[in-house]
C-alpha cells in the first residue's frame, strides 16, 4: 500500500487530484480511497486530502500521518504548514515549483526524494488556467510510476467533459517536465522542517480540545477564533500603505471582512498580517489610491 | 394621519465610527466575503448590548468553527425553519423577566441572522408568525442570492437567468426560470414598523438602518445585499464594487417603509444599464440581449413603482 497526502489551498482542486487517482487506480483493479480533511476553510485556506493505493483491500480509514509521498500543489504552503510532518524517511515530495524556486527546495533533499515540476506553468499553457492539480498528477506518476497515464482518460473526461482533453494534456506536459532528484542522503534524517517554526503561523496558542468543552456545548471564550491566523490565506498579494497619500479616511477599515486593518501607534493605517487573507478589497476602494497589492516574499 | 418618518435614533456619522467590533478575526469567510463584511458593519452599528440568534448558513459555519467562535456577543445557533421562533422567545423571555424585576436592563437589541435561503425558503414561515405576533426584533436576512454554504444552489431569492449548481447552463437548461422573491415587500405587507434594504458598499447607511431597527418597538426587517465572490464567480475585490453597480443601475433600489410609507433613495435621472452589473459576474455570462432587455424592463417597472410607492406617501423629500 502506498500512502499519499496532498497539500493544496482550498479551490485549489487537492481533493479532485485524490479523487481522480483513487478512479484511475479503481479502474486498474487497484484498491484506493481518498477524502479530504474536513474543515470550514474555503478559499486559499491550506487544506489537505488524503490518498491511499493498494493490491488489496484496504481497513484503514483514519488520516495519513506517516505519508510515503506529498504531493504539494502550492510552493508557498512550505512555510505555512509542514507539509513535510511524517514523510517516511526517503519518501518523496511532489511539489509545484517554478523552476527560479528549485532551488530553494535543495535542503529538502538531503532527506527526501524531490519530484519538482512547474505544474501551474503547464495548466496555464493547456488549460489557461492556473489549476495545477491534474499537471500535479502528471509529476506524481512521473515520480512513482503508480498508475498508467491513459488510465486517467476515462476519470477526467467523467469529472470535467469537454475539458477532459486540456487537462489530459496539461496532466501529460507535467509527467514530460517532472525532474527528478534522488535523496543526496549524506544528512541524517532530521528534516529542516524543525528548524522552521510553524507554532505561530496557524495558531497563536493550542486551539481547545473537545474535551475541556463546558456543558451543553457552550463556548464560553468569547472570540476565541481570534487563535486562528487566516492570514495563511493569502495567495497573491499583500495591502501595502502609502501614508503620504492617505488621508485617513477610515474607509478601508470598514471595508475590510477581516477587521484586518488598524491605525498604528504613529496613527497610520496599516494592515495585521495574522489575518488580512489579501482580498484586495481594501486597495481597489481606497479613495486615495494609497493602498496597493504586492506580492509577499514567499519561498 | 402622517407617520413619523424622522424615527428618534442616534445617527452614527463617518467622524465618529464605533470602535466596537462583535466578531474577532479568525473567522473562515471566503476572501472578500460580502456577507461577513455587511454582518461585520451591522453589528457594529448595533453595539455590544445585542444578543444574536443565527439561522445556519455561511455566517453560522464560518463564524462558528466548534469549539472557536468569532462572536464576542451572546450568540445562538439554531435550525433554519425555527430561527425567528427562537428569537420570539428570547424577546419574550426577557420580557417577562424584566416584568418580574429578574432583569433591569431593557435595552438590549435582539437580532436574528439568516440567509436568503434560510429567510425566503426555509425559515419563512417562522418569521412571518414572529412579525405578525409583533415581537420586538431585528431580522437581518443577508441575500446572497443562493444557497452558499452548501455549494451554491438556487433559492427563492436567486435572481433570474442566474447560473447556480442546480440551475445549470446546458442544451436544457441556462439558468434560473423563475423570478427572484420580493422578500422586503413581502415584509412590507406584514405592517411592521420598519423595513428597509442596505448593502455594504454603503456602510453608514447600513449602519443608520439597522440602528433604525433597534430604535422602534416591534419588529423590524433588513434585507441586505451581500456580493459572494464564490457563489457570484468573481474576483474577491469586487464585493464593493459590484454592489454600488447594483445600486446605481436600480438592480438593487435602497428604501425604507417607514411605519408603512416608502422612503426611496433615488438614483441620478440616468441610472447604470443592467448589463453592467451583469458583465462583472460570472455567474451571469450566458446571458443574451433579449435577457438582458426582460431584466432592465422589470428593473424599470420596480423603480417606477417604489417611487409611486414613495409619491404616495407624500414624502420623497423628507429623507431623514
Ligand atoms: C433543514 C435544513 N436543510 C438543509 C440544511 C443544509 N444547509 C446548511 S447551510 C445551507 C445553505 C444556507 O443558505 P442561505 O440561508 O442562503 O445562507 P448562505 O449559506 O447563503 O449564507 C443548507 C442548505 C440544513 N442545515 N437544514
Ligand atoms: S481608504 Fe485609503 S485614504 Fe482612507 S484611510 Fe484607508 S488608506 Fe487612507
Ligand atoms: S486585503 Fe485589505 S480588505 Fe482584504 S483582508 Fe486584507 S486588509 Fe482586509
Ligand atoms: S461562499 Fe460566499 S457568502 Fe459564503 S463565505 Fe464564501 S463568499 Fe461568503
Ligand atoms: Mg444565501
Amino acid at each position: 500500500m502506498i500512502e499519499i497526502r496532498f497539500h493544496g489551498r482550498g479551490g485549489q482542486g487537492s481533493v479532485t487530484a485524490a479523487e481522480l487517482v483513487a478512479q484511475a487506480a479503481i479502474n486498474e483493479g487497484k484498491y484506493a480511497q481518498a477524502f479530504p480533511s474536513f474543515g470550514p476553510e474555503r478559499r486559499g485556506a491550506p487544506v489537505s486530502a488524503f490518498l491511499r493505493v493498494s493490491d488489496s483491500q484496504i481497513f484503514l480509514r483514519e488520516k495519513i500521518e506517516a505519508p510515503d509521498v506529498i504531493v504539494v500543489l502550492d510552493a508557498s504552503l512550505i512555510e505555512l504548514v509542514d507539509v513535510f510532518s511524517g514523510l517516511k524517511a526517503g519518501g518523496s515530495a511532489v511539489m509545484n515549483c517554478p523552476p527560479h524556486k528549485r532551488k530553494s527546495l535543495m535542503p529538502w533533499n538531503e532527506s527526501y526524494r524531490l519530484v519538482t515540476v512547474d505544474a501551474t506553468q503547464a495548466a496555464m499553457n493547456n488549460i489557461g488556467l492556473p489549476i495545477a492539480n491534474t499537471a500535479m498528477i502528471g509529476a506524481l506518476l512521473k515520480g512513482m510510476g503508480l498508475i498508467k497515464l491513459d488510465s486517467f482518460q476515462m476519470p477526467l473526461q467523467t469529472r470535467f467533459g469537454r475539458l477532459a482533453e486540456k487537462n489530459f494534456q496539461s496532466m501529460t506536459q507535467a509527467f514530460h517536465d517532472a525532474q527528478i532528484a534522488e535523496p543526496s542522503g549524506e544528512a541524517p534524517l532530521s528534516s529542516p522542517a524543525q528548524e522552521l517554526d510553524f507554532s505561530g503561523i496557524i495558531e497563536k496558542e493550542a486551539l481547545m480540545a473537545w474535551k475541556s468543552l463546558a456543558l451543553g456545548g457552550d463556548i464560553l471564550e468569547p472570540g476565541n477564533s481570534a487563535r486562528f491566523l487566516t492570514g495563511t490565506w493569502r495567495m497573491t498579494g499583500k495591502p501595502v500603505f502609502h501614508s503620504d497619500a492617505c488621508t485617513k479616511c477610515g474607509l478601508c477599515r470598514l471595508f475590510c471582512p477581516e477587521d484586518a486593518i488598524f491605525r498604528d501607534a504613529d496613527e497610520q493605517f496599516i494592515y495585521n498580517e495574522d489575518y488580512c487573507k489579501g482580498c484586495g478589497q481594501c486597495a481597489r476602494e481606497c479613495p486615495k489610491g494609497a493602498i496597493t497589492m504586492e506580492e509577499e516574499a514567499w519561498v | 394621519m402622517k407617520a413619523d418618518k424622522h424615527l428618534e435614533f442616534e445617527k452614527i456619522t463617518a467622524k465618529a465610527l464605533p470602535e466596537f467590533e462583535a466578531l474577532s478575526p479568525g473567522h473562515r469567510a471566503c476572501p472578500g466575503c460580502g456577507e461577513m463584511l455587511a454582518l461585520r458593519q451591522a453589528l457594529k452599528g448595533l453595539g455590544p448590548n445585542t444578543i444574536v440568534v443565527n439561522a445556519t448558513g455561511c455566517i453560522e459555519v464560518v463564524s462558528t468553527p466548534f469549539p472557536q467562535t468569532a462572536w464576542n456577543i451572546p450568540w445562538m445557533h439554531v435550525a433554519f425553519e425555527n430561527a425567528s421562533a427562537v428569537g420570539s422567545g428570547v424577546e419574550a423571555a426577557r420580557r417577562a423577566l424584566l416584568r418580574k424585576g429578574r432583569l433591569t436592563d431593557a435595552d438590549t437589541t435582539i437580532v436574528v441572522v439568516g440567509g436568503d435561503g434560510g429567510t425566503s425558503d426555509i425559515g419563512f414561515q417562522s418569521l412571518s408568525g414572529a412579525l405578525e405576533r409583533g415581537h420586538n426584533f431585528i431580522y437581518l436576512c443577508f441575500d446572497n442570492e443562493a444557497y452558499m454554504n452548501t455549494g451554491v444552489q438556487r433559492s427563492s431569492a436567486t435572481p433570474e437567468f442566474a447560473w447556480t449548481t442546480t440551475c445549470p447552463l446546458g442544451s436544457a437548461s441556462s439558468g434560473k426560470t423563475h423570478k427572484k422573491k420580493d422578500l422586503p415587500r413581502i415584509m412590507a405587507a406584514h405592517d411592521i414598523p420598519y423595513v428597509a434594504t442596505a448593502t455594504p458598499a454603503h456602510p453608514l447607511d447600513l449602519m443608520n438602518k439597522v440602528r433604525k431597527g433597534a430604535a422602534v418597538k416591534g419588529p423590524a426587517f433588513i434585507h441586505i445585499f451581500s456580493p459572494c465572490p464564490t457563489g457570484w464567480r468573481m474576483p474577491a475585490e469586487r464585493s464593493i464594487e459590484i454592489a454600488k453597480v447594483a445600486v446605481k443601475s436600480n438592480i438593487y433600489p435602497l428604501y425604507e417603509v417607514i411605519h408603512g410609507e416608502y422612503v426611496v433613495k433615488r438614483n441620478s435621472k440616468n441610472p447604470l444599464p443592467v448589463s453592467e452589473y451583469f458583465k462583472l459576474q460570472g455567474r451571469f455570462k450566458h446571458l443574451t440581449a433579449q435577457d438582458v432587455r426582460t431584466i432592465q424592463d422589470r428593473v424599470d417597472a420596480t423603480m417606477d413603482r417604489l417611487l409611486s410607492y414613495a409619491r404616495l406617501s407624500d414624502d420623497t423629500k423628507g429623507r431623514p
